[in-house]
Protein backbone atom coordinates (compact mmCIF):
# COMPACT_ATOMS: atom_id res chain seq x y z
CA UNK A 1 0.00 0.00 0.00
CA UNK A 2 1.45 3.14 -0.87
CA UNK A 3 1.82 6.37 1.08
CA UNK A 4 -0.54 9.02 0.05
CA UNK A 5 0.28 12.83 0.86
CA UNK A 6 -0.73 13.71 3.81
CA UNK A 7 0.25 10.67 6.03
CA UNK A 8 3.56 12.49 6.30
CA UNK A 9 4.89 15.73 7.50
CA UNK A 10 6.88 18.10 4.40
CA UNK A 11 9.70 17.92 5.91
CA UNK A 12 9.61 13.93 6.34
CA UNK A 13 8.56 13.51 3.12
CA UNK A 14 11.98 15.77 2.04
CA UNK A 15 14.28 13.82 4.39
CA UNK A 16 13.17 10.24 3.09
CA UNK A 17 13.08 12.07 -0.58
CA UNK A 18 16.76 13.34 0.05
CA UNK A 19 17.74 9.61 0.81
CA UNK A 20 15.68 7.69 -1.67
CA UNK A 21 17.81 10.35 -4.39
CA UNK A 22 21.31 9.67 -3.06
CA UNK A 23 19.95 6.04 -2.91
CA UNK A 24 18.94 5.95 -6.66
CA UNK A 25 21.95 7.83 -7.83
CA UNK A 26 23.95 5.33 -6.49
CA UNK A 27 22.45 2.89 -8.10
CA UNK A 28 22.58 4.47 -11.48
CA UNK A 29 26.39 5.17 -10.83
CA UNK A 30 27.14 1.60 -10.06
CA UNK A 31 24.84 -0.07 -13.16
CA UNK A 32 27.19 2.61 -15.33
CA UNK A 33 30.23 0.11 -14.59
CA UNK A 34 28.48 -3.42 -14.33
CA UNK A 35 25.08 -3.47 -16.42
CA UNK A 36 26.76 -0.53 -19.07
CA UNK A 37 24.72 -0.68 -22.20
CA UNK A 38 22.17 -3.24 -20.62
CA UNK A 39 20.98 -0.42 -18.46
CA UNK A 40 18.21 0.81 -19.98
CA UNK A 41 16.72 -2.81 -21.49
CA UNK A 42 17.07 -4.50 -18.76
CA UNK A 43 16.03 -2.57 -16.01
CA UNK A 44 13.20 -1.28 -18.61
CA UNK A 45 11.73 -4.49 -18.87
CA UNK A 46 12.31 -5.37 -15.23
CA UNK A 47 10.49 -2.61 -13.63
CA UNK A 48 7.75 -3.09 -16.89
CA UNK A 49 7.93 -6.81 -15.49
CA UNK A 50 7.29 -5.78 -11.59
CA UNK A 51 4.39 -3.17 -12.71
CA UNK A 52 2.55 -6.03 -14.37
CA UNK A 53 3.22 -8.22 -12.05
CA UNK A 54 1.33 -5.96 -9.43
CA UNK A 55 -1.59 -5.97 -11.52
CA UNK A 56 -2.03 -9.59 -10.93
CA UNK A 57 -4.51 -10.19 -7.94
CA UNK A 58 -4.28 -12.76 -4.98
CA UNK A 59 -7.24 -13.25 -3.25
CA UNK A 60 -7.12 -13.15 0.31
CA UNK A 61 -10.67 -13.17 2.17
CA UNK A 62 -14.12 -11.79 1.69
CA UNK A 63 -13.82 -10.76 -1.68
CA UNK A 64 -10.94 -8.92 -1.19
CA UNK A 65 -6.95 -8.99 -2.96
CA UNK A 66 -3.70 -8.63 -2.78
CA UNK A 67 -1.05 -8.33 -4.93
CA UNK A 68 3.09 -8.29 -5.18
CA UNK A 69 5.59 -5.56 -3.98
CA UNK A 70 8.20 -6.88 -5.35
CA UNK A 71 11.23 -5.47 -4.11
CA UNK A 72 12.91 -8.50 -3.23
CA UNK A 73 11.80 -10.23 -6.59
CA UNK A 74 13.66 -7.38 -8.56
CA UNK A 75 16.64 -7.60 -6.72
CA UNK A 76 16.81 -11.35 -6.75
CA UNK A 77 16.27 -10.87 -10.74
CA UNK A 78 18.99 -7.91 -11.64
CA UNK A 79 20.72 -7.21 -8.87
CA UNK A 80 19.98 -4.35 -5.77
CA UNK A 81 21.60 -1.54 -7.96
CA UNK A 82 19.19 -2.36 -10.90
CA UNK A 83 16.38 -3.67 -8.75
CA UNK A 84 16.26 -0.28 -6.46
CA UNK A 85 15.94 1.43 -9.84
CA UNK A 86 13.79 -0.81 -11.32
CA UNK A 87 11.17 -0.28 -8.16
CA UNK A 88 11.98 3.68 -8.17
CA UNK A 89 10.76 3.47 -11.73
CA UNK A 90 7.42 1.16 -11.20
CA UNK A 91 6.59 4.40 -8.42
CA UNK A 92 7.14 7.36 -10.46
CA UNK A 93 4.89 5.78 -13.22
CA UNK A 94 2.44 4.40 -10.74
CA UNK A 95 2.36 7.93 -9.48
CA UNK A 96 2.45 9.86 -12.65
CA UNK A 97 -0.06 7.28 -14.94
CA UNK A 98 -2.76 6.43 -12.24
CA UNK A 99 -2.21 8.74 -9.32
CA UNK A 100 -1.64 5.82 -7.03
CA UNK A 101 0.95 7.05 -3.99
CA UNK A 102 1.63 10.83 -3.26
CA UNK A 103 3.51 13.21 -4.74
CA UNK A 104 5.72 14.62 -1.88
CA UNK A 105 5.62 11.03 -0.52
CA UNK A 106 7.09 9.63 -3.66
CA UNK A 107 10.62 10.05 -1.80
CA UNK A 108 9.17 7.79 1.42
CA UNK A 109 7.79 5.53 -0.96
CA UNK A 110 10.63 4.77 -3.03
CA UNK A 111 12.69 4.53 0.37
CA UNK A 112 10.43 1.85 1.64
CA UNK A 113 9.89 -0.46 -1.33
CA UNK A 114 12.93 0.57 -3.39
CA UNK A 115 15.79 0.96 -1.03
CA UNK A 116 14.66 -1.14 1.96
CA UNK A 117 12.59 -3.65 -0.71
CA UNK A 118 15.23 -3.86 -3.35
CA UNK A 119 18.61 -2.75 -1.64
CA UNK A 120 17.84 -4.28 1.99
CA UNK A 121 16.30 -7.67 0.57
CA UNK A 122 19.32 -8.13 -1.68
CA UNK A 123 21.51 -8.08 2.14
CA UNK A 124 19.13 -10.12 3.89
CA UNK A 125 18.33 -12.65 1.15
CA UNK A 126 22.59 -12.75 0.22
CA UNK A 127 23.15 -13.24 3.66
CA UNK A 128 20.30 -15.83 4.80
CA UNK A 129 21.46 -17.66 1.56
CA UNK A 130 25.22 -17.84 2.18
CA UNK A 131 24.19 -18.66 6.09
CA UNK A 132 22.10 -21.76 4.04
CA UNK A 133 24.82 -23.15 1.70
CA UNK A 134 23.96 -21.08 -1.41
CA UNK A 135 21.79 -23.88 -2.68
CA UNK A 136 18.24 -23.32 -4.53
CA UNK A 137 16.51 -24.29 -1.58
CA UNK A 138 18.92 -21.84 0.30
CA UNK A 139 17.79 -19.03 -2.09
CA UNK A 140 14.67 -19.76 -2.14
CA UNK A 141 13.93 -19.52 2.07
CA UNK A 142 16.80 -16.15 1.60
CA UNK A 143 13.95 -15.11 -0.39
CA UNK A 144 11.32 -15.43 1.85
CA UNK A 145 12.85 -14.37 4.81
CA UNK A 146 14.02 -11.05 3.39
CA UNK A 147 10.91 -10.57 1.84
CA UNK A 148 9.17 -10.70 4.90
CA UNK A 149 11.28 -8.65 6.84
CA UNK A 150 11.35 -5.78 4.34
CA UNK A 151 7.80 -5.93 4.57
CA UNK A 152 7.77 -5.24 8.41
CA UNK A 153 10.79 -2.72 8.26
CA UNK A 154 8.63 -1.12 5.67
CA UNK A 155 5.77 -1.16 8.21
CA UNK A 156 8.41 -0.01 11.34
CA UNK A 157 9.68 2.79 9.42
CA UNK A 158 6.62 4.01 8.16
CA UNK A 159 5.38 3.92 11.83
CA UNK A 160 8.67 5.96 12.65
CA UNK A 161 8.55 8.71 9.93
CA UNK A 162 4.65 9.29 11.41
CA UNK A 163 5.87 10.30 15.14
CA UNK A 164 8.29 12.95 13.28
CA UNK A 165 5.71 14.13 11.43
CA UNK A 166 3.99 14.85 14.03
CA UNK A 167 4.47 18.26 16.73
CA UNK A 168 2.80 16.75 19.24
CA UNK A 169 1.56 13.52 20.13
CA UNK A 170 -0.14 14.26 23.17
CA UNK A 171 -3.31 11.87 23.53
CA UNK A 172 -2.23 9.18 21.16
CA UNK A 173 -0.47 6.39 21.69
CA UNK A 174 2.06 5.75 19.27
CA UNK A 175 3.02 1.92 20.83
CA UNK A 176 -0.46 0.57 19.73
CA UNK A 177 -0.31 2.07 16.38
CA UNK A 178 2.89 0.52 15.67
CA UNK A 179 1.79 -2.92 17.35
CA UNK A 180 -1.36 -2.35 14.85
CA UNK A 181 1.01 -1.65 11.66
CA UNK A 182 3.23 -4.31 12.37
CA UNK A 183 0.18 -6.79 12.77
CA UNK A 184 -1.32 -5.85 9.94
CA UNK A 185 2.06 -6.14 7.67
CA UNK A 186 2.60 -9.59 9.71
CA UNK A 187 -0.19 -10.81 6.94
CA UNK A 188 1.06 -8.65 4.17
CA UNK A 189 4.41 -10.20 4.70
CA UNK A 190 3.07 -13.93 4.57
CA UNK A 191 1.65 -13.52 1.60
CA UNK A 192 4.65 -11.32 -0.07
CA UNK A 193 6.75 -14.09 1.16
CA UNK A 194 4.96 -16.64 -0.61
CA UNK A 195 4.54 -15.10 -4.08
CA UNK A 196 8.10 -13.95 -4.12
CA UNK A 197 9.55 -17.34 -3.33
CA UNK A 198 6.83 -19.20 -4.98
CA UNK A 199 7.99 -16.89 -8.07
CA UNK A 200 12.22 -17.39 -7.24
CA UNK A 201 11.70 -21.50 -6.57
CA UNK A 202 9.39 -21.79 -10.51
CA UNK A 203 12.27 -19.15 -12.10
CA UNK A 204 15.46 -21.48 -10.40
CA UNK A 205 14.21 -24.95 -11.31
CA UNK A 206 12.99 -24.12 -15.04
CA UNK A 207 15.71 -21.26 -15.94
CA UNK A 208 18.83 -20.76 -13.19
CA UNK A 209 20.59 -18.73 -15.56
CA UNK A 210 18.09 -15.45 -15.39
CA UNK A 211 18.52 -14.84 -11.75
CA UNK A 212 21.52 -12.34 -10.46
CA UNK A 213 24.66 -13.99 -9.72
CA UNK A 214 26.61 -11.50 -7.96
CA UNK A 215 30.10 -10.83 -9.12
CA UNK A 216 32.90 -11.43 -6.62
CA UNK A 217 34.30 -8.70 -4.92
CA UNK A 218 37.51 -7.10 -6.69
CA UNK A 219 38.87 -6.58 -2.43
CA UNK A 220 38.94 -10.54 -2.04
CA UNK A 221 40.89 -10.34 1.36
CA UNK A 222 41.21 -7.40 3.79
CA UNK A 223 43.66 -4.94 2.20
CA UNK A 224 44.32 -1.11 1.58
CA UNK A 225 40.82 0.16 1.94
CA UNK A 226 39.34 -1.91 4.88
CA UNK A 227 42.98 -0.51 6.80
CA UNK A 228 42.30 3.11 6.01
CA UNK A 229 38.43 2.68 6.71
CA UNK A 230 39.12 0.95 10.05
CA UNK A 231 41.86 4.29 10.57
CA UNK A 232 39.20 6.69 9.86
CA UNK A 233 37.14 5.56 12.22
CA UNK A 234 38.96 4.90 14.87
CA UNK A 235 40.56 8.58 14.48
CA UNK A 236 36.91 9.83 14.54
CA UNK A 237 36.41 8.37 17.86
CA UNK A 238 39.42 8.81 19.51
CA UNK A 239 38.72 13.28 18.24
CA UNK A 240 35.30 13.15 18.84
CA UNK A 241 34.37 11.19 21.92
CA UNK A 242 35.31 13.49 24.63
CA UNK A 243 32.67 15.65 23.43
CA UNK A 244 29.88 12.89 24.10
CA UNK A 245 27.15 14.73 25.83
CA UNK A 246 27.34 13.95 29.65
CA UNK A 247 23.52 14.26 29.77
CA UNK A 248 21.54 11.85 29.02
CA UNK A 249 20.02 10.77 25.44
CA UNK A 250 16.23 10.73 24.19
CA UNK A 251 15.09 7.49 25.48
CA UNK A 252 17.01 7.56 28.76
CA UNK A 253 15.48 11.16 29.35
CA UNK A 254 12.12 9.51 28.92
CA UNK A 255 12.41 7.04 31.05
CA UNK A 256 13.32 8.98 34.08
CA UNK A 257 10.70 11.46 33.26
CA UNK A 258 8.58 8.91 33.22
CA UNK A 259 9.57 6.46 35.77
CA UNK A 260 9.41 8.11 39.36
CA UNK A 261 10.89 5.11 41.44
CA UNK A 262 14.42 3.92 40.18
CA UNK A 263 15.56 0.66 40.80
CA UNK A 264 18.11 0.63 43.66
CA UNK A 265 20.44 -1.24 41.46
CA UNK A 266 21.71 -0.81 38.20
CA UNK A 267 21.15 -4.46 35.77
CA UNK A 268 24.80 -5.74 35.19
CA UNK A 269 26.19 -4.82 31.78
CA UNK A 270 29.97 -4.43 29.80
CA UNK A 271 28.94 -0.92 28.85
CA UNK A 272 26.01 0.14 30.86
CA UNK A 273 28.08 3.49 31.34
CA UNK A 274 31.02 4.93 29.22
CA UNK A 275 32.72 5.41 32.56
CA UNK A 276 31.72 1.93 33.81
CA UNK A 277 35.57 0.63 32.94
CA UNK A 278 37.78 3.25 35.05
CA UNK A 279 34.86 4.26 37.12
CA UNK A 280 36.82 7.27 37.99
CA UNK A 281 35.49 10.94 36.97
CA UNK A 282 39.30 11.82 36.03
CA UNK A 283 39.56 9.27 33.69
CA UNK A 284 36.57 10.54 32.39
CA UNK A 285 37.78 11.42 28.89
CA UNK A 286 40.23 7.94 28.35
CA UNK A 287 37.51 5.64 29.66
CA UNK A 288 34.88 7.14 26.76
CA UNK A 289 38.22 7.01 24.14
CA UNK A 290 38.50 3.33 25.19
CA UNK A 291 35.17 2.16 24.73
CA UNK A 292 34.75 3.57 21.65
CA UNK A 293 37.53 1.97 20.20
CA UNK A 294 36.78 -1.40 21.86
CA UNK A 295 33.01 -0.57 20.46
CA UNK A 296 34.56 0.57 17.25
CA UNK A 297 36.63 -2.55 17.12
CA UNK A 298 33.96 -5.48 17.92
CA UNK A 299 31.47 -3.44 15.25
CA UNK A 300 34.70 -3.66 12.68
CA UNK A 301 34.99 -7.71 13.49
CA UNK A 302 31.30 -8.06 13.02
CA UNK A 303 31.52 -6.57 9.55
CA UNK A 304 34.66 -8.08 8.46
CA UNK A 305 33.02 -12.18 9.33
CA UNK A 306 29.46 -11.05 7.75
CA UNK A 307 30.99 -8.71 5.02
CA UNK A 308 33.43 -11.62 3.66
CA UNK A 309 33.36 -12.27 -0.16
CA UNK A 310 31.81 -15.88 -1.15
CA UNK A 311 34.30 -18.42 -1.34
CA UNK A 312 34.09 -20.19 -4.71
CA UNK A 313 34.41 -23.54 -3.39
CA UNK A 314 31.22 -24.60 -3.31
CA UNK A 315 30.49 -26.75 -6.96
CA UNK A 316 26.49 -26.70 -6.33
CA UNK A 317 24.79 -24.58 -8.46
CA UNK A 318 21.60 -22.51 -8.06
CA UNK A 319 19.46 -25.14 -10.35
CA UNK A 320 20.72 -28.17 -9.41
CA UNK A 321 18.08 -30.70 -9.42
CA UNK A 322 19.43 -32.62 -6.42
CA UNK A 323 18.73 -29.56 -4.26
CA UNK B 1 5.52 16.95 -36.46
CA UNK B 2 6.54 15.02 -34.05
CA UNK B 3 6.28 15.20 -30.21
CA UNK B 4 9.54 16.00 -29.65
CA UNK B 5 9.43 18.71 -32.43
CA UNK B 6 6.79 20.38 -30.88
CA UNK B 7 8.00 20.49 -27.88
CA UNK B 8 11.11 21.74 -28.35
CA UNK B 9 8.98 25.04 -28.38
CA UNK B 10 9.21 27.11 -25.22
CA UNK B 11 5.81 27.44 -24.75
CA UNK B 12 4.67 23.71 -24.27
CA UNK B 13 7.83 23.36 -21.62
CA UNK B 14 7.19 25.96 -19.37
CA UNK B 15 3.58 25.11 -19.56
CA UNK B 16 4.18 21.83 -18.65
CA UNK B 17 6.77 23.41 -15.64
CA UNK B 18 3.59 25.91 -14.30
CA UNK B 19 1.55 22.16 -14.30
CA UNK B 20 3.81 20.66 -12.12
CA UNK B 21 4.43 23.62 -10.13
CA UNK B 22 0.56 24.11 -9.73
CA UNK B 23 0.11 20.70 -8.57
CA UNK B 24 3.12 20.64 -6.40
CA UNK B 25 1.74 24.33 -4.70
CA UNK B 26 -1.83 22.50 -3.76
CA UNK B 27 -0.19 19.41 -2.54
CA UNK B 28 1.93 21.58 -0.47
CA UNK B 29 -0.34 23.76 0.53
CA UNK B 30 -2.51 20.69 1.49
CA UNK B 31 -0.57 19.23 3.32
CA UNK B 32 0.09 22.30 5.60
CA UNK B 33 -3.37 22.49 7.02
CA UNK B 34 -4.94 20.49 9.54
CA UNK B 35 -9.00 19.11 10.01
CA UNK B 36 -9.11 22.54 12.02
CA UNK B 37 -8.52 24.60 9.30
CA UNK B 38 -11.45 23.42 6.88
CA UNK B 39 -12.09 26.51 5.18
CA UNK B 40 -8.66 26.61 3.62
CA UNK B 41 -9.19 22.97 2.80
CA UNK B 42 -12.07 22.74 1.48
CA UNK B 43 -11.28 25.92 -1.41
CA UNK B 44 -8.23 24.07 -2.21
CA UNK B 45 -10.90 20.53 -2.72
CA UNK B 46 -12.82 23.64 -4.65
CA UNK B 47 -9.77 24.27 -6.69
CA UNK B 48 -8.59 21.27 -7.61
CA UNK B 49 -12.10 20.36 -8.28
CA UNK B 50 -12.33 23.29 -10.44
CA UNK B 51 -9.48 22.24 -12.24
CA UNK B 52 -10.74 19.00 -13.29
CA UNK B 53 -13.72 20.44 -14.72
CA UNK B 54 -11.81 22.82 -16.71
CA UNK B 55 -9.62 20.07 -17.87
CA UNK B 56 -12.23 18.13 -19.48
CA UNK B 57 -12.37 14.81 -17.06
CA UNK B 58 -15.31 12.51 -17.32
CA UNK B 59 -17.53 12.76 -14.18
CA UNK B 60 -17.30 8.68 -14.57
CA UNK B 61 -13.65 8.53 -14.97
CA UNK B 62 -13.49 10.91 -11.90
CA UNK B 63 -15.76 8.84 -9.80
CA UNK B 64 -13.67 4.96 -10.83
CA UNK B 65 -10.53 6.98 -9.67
CA UNK B 66 -12.01 7.70 -6.22
CA UNK B 67 -13.71 4.21 -5.77
CA UNK B 68 -10.03 3.05 -6.24
CA UNK B 69 -8.43 5.64 -4.14
CA UNK B 70 -10.74 5.67 -0.96
CA UNK B 71 -11.16 2.56 0.75
CA UNK B 72 -7.01 2.80 0.92
CA UNK B 73 -7.09 6.51 2.16
CA UNK B 74 -10.10 5.35 4.51
CA UNK B 75 -8.28 2.17 5.76
CA UNK B 76 -5.29 4.28 6.58
CA UNK B 77 -7.11 6.93 8.97
CA UNK B 78 -9.05 4.73 10.16
CA UNK B 79 -6.32 2.53 11.50
CA UNK B 80 -5.08 5.60 13.26
CA UNK B 81 -8.19 5.86 15.70
CA UNK B 82 -8.33 1.91 15.18
CA UNK B 83 -4.98 1.56 17.16
CA UNK B 84 -6.44 3.91 19.72
CA UNK B 85 -9.72 1.44 20.31
CA UNK B 86 -11.17 4.35 18.83
CA UNK B 87 -10.89 6.65 21.89
CA UNK B 88 -8.88 9.08 19.76
CA UNK B 89 -6.85 9.85 17.06
CA UNK B 90 -10.22 11.04 15.22
CA UNK B 91 -8.85 14.22 14.05
CA UNK B 92 -5.63 13.13 12.94
CA UNK B 93 -7.47 11.03 10.78
CA UNK B 94 -9.56 13.36 9.81
CA UNK B 95 -6.66 15.38 8.85
CA UNK B 96 -5.02 13.03 6.80
CA UNK B 97 -8.19 12.13 5.44
CA UNK B 98 -8.46 15.39 3.78
CA UNK B 99 -4.92 16.42 3.33
CA UNK B 100 -4.41 12.83 0.90
CA UNK B 101 -8.11 13.14 -0.88
CA UNK B 102 -7.12 17.13 -2.09
CA UNK B 103 -3.74 15.84 -2.90
CA UNK B 104 -5.40 13.05 -4.60
CA UNK B 105 -7.34 14.93 -6.86
CA UNK B 106 -4.60 17.42 -7.67
CA UNK B 107 -2.39 14.08 -8.77
CA UNK B 108 -5.56 13.30 -10.71
CA UNK B 109 -5.45 17.14 -12.48
CA UNK B 110 -2.36 16.84 -13.15
CA UNK B 111 -1.74 13.16 -14.73
CA UNK B 112 -5.27 14.61 -16.83
CA UNK B 113 -3.42 17.66 -18.19
CA UNK B 114 0.35 16.40 -18.40
CA UNK B 115 0.76 13.45 -20.99
CA UNK B 116 3.40 10.75 -19.57
CA UNK B 117 5.30 11.39 -22.97
CA UNK B 118 4.65 15.64 -22.33
CA UNK B 119 6.25 15.02 -18.72
CA UNK B 120 9.15 12.78 -19.91
CA UNK B 121 10.42 15.67 -22.19
CA UNK B 122 9.64 18.14 -19.40
CA UNK B 123 11.60 15.83 -17.18
CA UNK B 124 14.83 16.14 -19.76
CA UNK B 125 14.64 19.51 -19.60
CA UNK B 126 14.97 19.78 -16.12
CA UNK B 127 18.21 17.91 -16.41
CA UNK B 128 17.09 14.91 -14.69
CA UNK B 129 19.81 12.02 -15.54
CA UNK B 130 19.01 10.54 -19.59
CA UNK B 131 19.21 7.13 -18.09
CA UNK B 132 16.08 7.45 -16.17
CA UNK B 133 13.95 9.23 -18.67
CA UNK B 134 15.36 6.56 -21.04
CA UNK B 135 14.56 3.75 -19.34
CA UNK B 136 11.10 5.15 -17.86
CA UNK B 137 9.80 5.60 -21.83
CA UNK B 138 11.39 1.75 -22.02
CA UNK B 139 9.48 0.97 -19.59
CA UNK B 140 6.26 2.54 -20.54
CA UNK B 141 6.28 0.91 -23.86
CA UNK B 142 7.34 -2.36 -22.33
CA UNK B 143 4.08 -2.31 -19.85
CA UNK B 144 1.24 -2.73 -22.77
CA UNK B 145 3.72 -5.63 -24.32
CA UNK B 146 3.86 -7.30 -21.24
CA UNK B 147 0.56 -6.72 -19.93
CA UNK B 148 -0.82 -8.47 -23.81
CA UNK B 149 1.60 -11.21 -22.84
CA UNK B 150 -0.20 -11.49 -19.10
CA UNK B 151 -3.75 -11.80 -21.35
CA UNK B 152 -2.57 -14.72 -23.70
CA UNK B 153 -1.01 -16.25 -20.82
CA UNK B 154 -4.12 -16.23 -18.82
CA UNK B 155 -6.25 -17.26 -21.59
CA UNK B 156 -4.34 -20.01 -22.26
CA UNK B 157 -4.29 -21.58 -18.66
CA UNK B 158 -8.28 -21.03 -18.94
CA UNK B 159 -8.72 -22.90 -21.76
CA UNK B 160 -6.78 -25.63 -20.18
CA UNK B 161 -8.17 -25.76 -16.88
CA UNK B 162 -11.82 -27.41 -15.71
CA UNK B 163 -14.24 -27.86 -12.85
CA UNK B 164 -13.73 -25.19 -9.85
CA UNK B 165 -10.65 -24.37 -8.27
CA UNK B 166 -9.96 -22.97 -4.80
CA UNK B 167 -8.03 -20.45 -3.06
CA UNK B 168 -4.53 -22.25 -3.28
CA UNK B 169 -4.80 -23.82 -7.26
CA UNK B 170 -5.62 -19.44 -7.84
CA UNK B 171 -2.48 -18.84 -5.91
CA UNK B 172 -0.51 -21.59 -7.59
CA UNK B 173 -1.63 -20.46 -11.29
CA UNK B 174 -0.82 -16.78 -10.43
CA UNK B 175 2.73 -17.43 -8.97
CA UNK B 176 3.13 -19.48 -12.08
CA UNK B 177 1.27 -17.10 -14.16
CA UNK B 178 3.99 -13.99 -12.88
CA UNK B 179 7.02 -16.69 -13.10
CA UNK B 180 6.22 -17.32 -16.65
CA UNK B 181 6.45 -13.80 -17.17
CA UNK B 182 9.80 -13.15 -15.72
CA UNK B 183 11.17 -16.30 -17.98
CA UNK B 184 8.94 -14.61 -21.11
CA UNK B 185 10.22 -11.04 -20.77
CA UNK B 186 13.90 -11.28 -19.46
CA UNK B 187 14.33 -13.59 -22.80
CA UNK B 188 12.91 -11.00 -24.52
CA UNK B 189 14.87 -7.77 -22.96
CA UNK B 190 17.62 -10.11 -23.95
CA UNK B 191 16.47 -10.19 -27.63
CA UNK B 192 15.95 -6.64 -27.66
CA UNK B 193 19.21 -5.66 -26.39
CA UNK B 194 21.07 -8.00 -28.91
CA UNK B 195 18.45 -6.20 -31.49
CA UNK B 196 19.60 -2.60 -30.29
CA UNK B 197 23.62 -3.65 -30.67
CA UNK B 198 22.91 -5.12 -33.88
CA UNK B 199 21.47 -1.12 -34.68
CA UNK B 200 24.70 0.66 -33.45
CA UNK B 201 23.26 0.93 -30.09
CA UNK B 202 25.84 2.40 -27.58
CA UNK B 203 24.06 3.11 -24.41
CA UNK B 204 22.90 6.37 -25.55
CA UNK B 205 19.20 7.63 -27.25
CA UNK B 206 19.53 9.61 -30.10
CA UNK B 207 16.96 12.13 -31.11
CA UNK B 208 16.62 13.47 -34.46
CA UNK B 209 16.49 17.01 -34.19
CA UNK B 210 13.61 19.02 -36.61
CA UNK B 211 14.78 20.13 -39.98
CA UNK B 212 13.19 23.52 -41.40
CA UNK B 213 11.13 21.90 -44.84
CA UNK B 214 13.45 24.34 -46.49
CA UNK B 215 16.46 23.18 -45.16
CA UNK B 216 18.00 21.12 -48.40
CA UNK B 217 20.70 19.26 -46.16
CA UNK B 218 20.58 16.27 -44.73
CA UNK B 219 18.80 14.88 -41.29
CA UNK B 220 21.52 14.17 -38.68
CA UNK B 221 21.42 12.49 -35.54
CA UNK B 222 22.38 15.09 -32.64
Amino acid sequence: MHIPDGFLSTPVCLATGAISIAAVGYSVYRLKHSLADRTIPLAGMVSALVFTGQMVNFPVLMGTSGHLVGGVLAARLVGPWAGCLSLTLVLFVQRFLFADGGLLALGANVFHMAVVGAMGGYAIQAVVTRLLGRTTRASVIGTVVASWITVMLAAFLCCLEFALSRDSLRGFDLGRFLVLMILFHAFIGIGESLISGGIIRMVSFRRPDLLYQSEPSRVTRPGFPTAQGLLIALLVTICLAPLASSLPDGLDSAIQQSVSVRPEVDSPSLFGSYEGIFGETTWHVWSVILSGLIGTLVVFAIAVILGRPYSGSDDTTPGDPSD
Amino acid sequence: MTDNARYTQTRTFHGSVAKLAASLAIVLAACSLSWEDWPATGALLALALAGLAVSGMPLAELARRLALFSPVVALLALSIPLSQGFSSGWSLAATVASRATVSFLAGLWLIHVLPFDEMLLTLKRLRIPDVCISTLSFMHRNIFVLWEETRRIRTARKARRFGRTDRLDEWRAAIGLIATLVIRSLDRGDRIHRAMLARGWDGHFRHWQKVPASDPGPVEPS
